[in-house]
């Protein structure tokens, strides 16, 4: 390539073509990228192929402890404890507190029919809302699931006690209602 | 001189790759990079669908307790049976403790607590179960397991 503007042509010669160091200049290097082009690919394909596996998210719970300091039900007057029984036909919610005396927690004492057998969690939700906003310290549910519920309505019933999405007049946003889950059983 | 190129266009035709190696690239570490960000994935078993939720709660390995429509098994090795509502393959005592589970999970509490002594989650077991098992088979697992020493338990649960 020439540098200046006209004037004697270059010489054909390669030893004309320098470098700023006076070294003769490399001449264009033609790479072949075939092989890492397909090393690219197969790992390409491969990633791809795995993101086919399906992502898996989690739920924290516990199991009660028999313990003789600790108890899961709430025990102060802005807190209490819902516990949700689920049955084949309904979902049973009541509130539990050794603040509160049992008329206070009276009103929050619900049971949720099935929705053509299915459970119907909206009212569920609504209905931990107000237990939530009147009780706004709550953050634990026991779930007491019976022979014949499956592990599905199980896990609704936990999404739907988690949170809930409030809309205001401007924005919607979510409340957080009883993140904090423990699974008992029937006592035989 | 073929039906549409003239000889002189040669028969030596090189490709410029670069510009596709670099989407490659791009590509791939992409994807590497999603792969260490994702807490963890799971393969799909004809006999285990996990239920949906919209949990956000990412997991991170423990110990894994899987209950499939056929069996129970704990970090892959079969410990029980399951047949409907009922389990099978083992004793059931009457505070509804499931013994091979049991032993199985009681092992390797003790193995984990002697290895690595007051580390945190040692007590958590991660239980993915089929959405339709019975929730009397959870129960008694999630009992069996709290006996052993696992308390805290965290439900698998496909991401929404």
């Amino acid at each position: 390539m020439s540098g200046g503007g006209g004037g004697a042509p270059e010489p054909a010669s390669p030893s004309a073509k320098q470098n700023v160091f006076g070294e003769p200049e490399a001449g264009s290097v033609n790479l072949n990228l075939t092989a890492l082009m397909d090393i690219l690919s197969n790992l390409l394909f491969f990633l791809l192929a795995s993101f086919g596996a399906t992502i898996v998210m989690g739920i924290n719970a516990s199991v009660p402890v028999a313990s003789a300091d600790k108890s899961d039900v709430a025990d102060t007057k802005q807190s209490v404890t819902v516990n949700i029984n689920l049955t084949k036909e309904s979902l049973a919610v009541s509130a539990m507190g050794t603040a509160q005396s049992e008329a206070d927690l009276a009103p929050f004492k619900k049971t949720i029919p099935y929705d053509a057998a299915k459970p119907d969690f909206t009212p569920l939700s609504e209905h931990l809302l107000a237990i939530k906003e009147k009780f706004p310290r709550s953050d634990t549910i026991i779930l007491t699931p019976e022979a014949g519920t499956n592990y599905e309505t199980l896990i609704r019933v936990m999404d739907a006690a988690r949170e809930r999405e409030v809309r205001t007049s401007f924005k919607r946003t979510r409340v957080k209602l009883f993140p904090t889950v423990v699974v008992s059983t029937v006592v035989k | 001189m073929s039906a549409f190129h003239s000889e002189d266009e040669g028969s030596d035709l090189s490709l410029n790759l670069t510009a596709l190696m670099d989407i490659l690239s791009n590509l791939l570490f992409f994807l590497l990079a999603s792969y260490s960000a994702q807490a963890m994935e799971v393969q799909q078993k004809p006999d285990l669908k996990l239920p949906a939720s919209s949990s956000e709660v990412k997991l991170t390995p423990s110990l894994t307790v899987t209950v499939s429509r056929s069996k129970i098994l704990v970090a892959d090795v079969p410990v029980a049976g399951v047949e409907g509502d009922r389990i099978i393959g083992s004793a059931i005592e009457e505070n509804d403790n499931i013994v091979t589970l049991f032993d199985k999970l009681k092992n390797l509490q003790s193995t984990r607590a002697a290895a690595a002594d007051g580390m945190p989650g040692q007590d958590v077991v991660l239980l993915l179960a089929d959405k339709g098992t019975d929730s009397s088979i959870i129960t008694k697992v999630l009992k069996t397991a709290g006996r052993a020493g696992f308390v805290n338990v965290k439900f698998g649960v496909l991401a929404q």
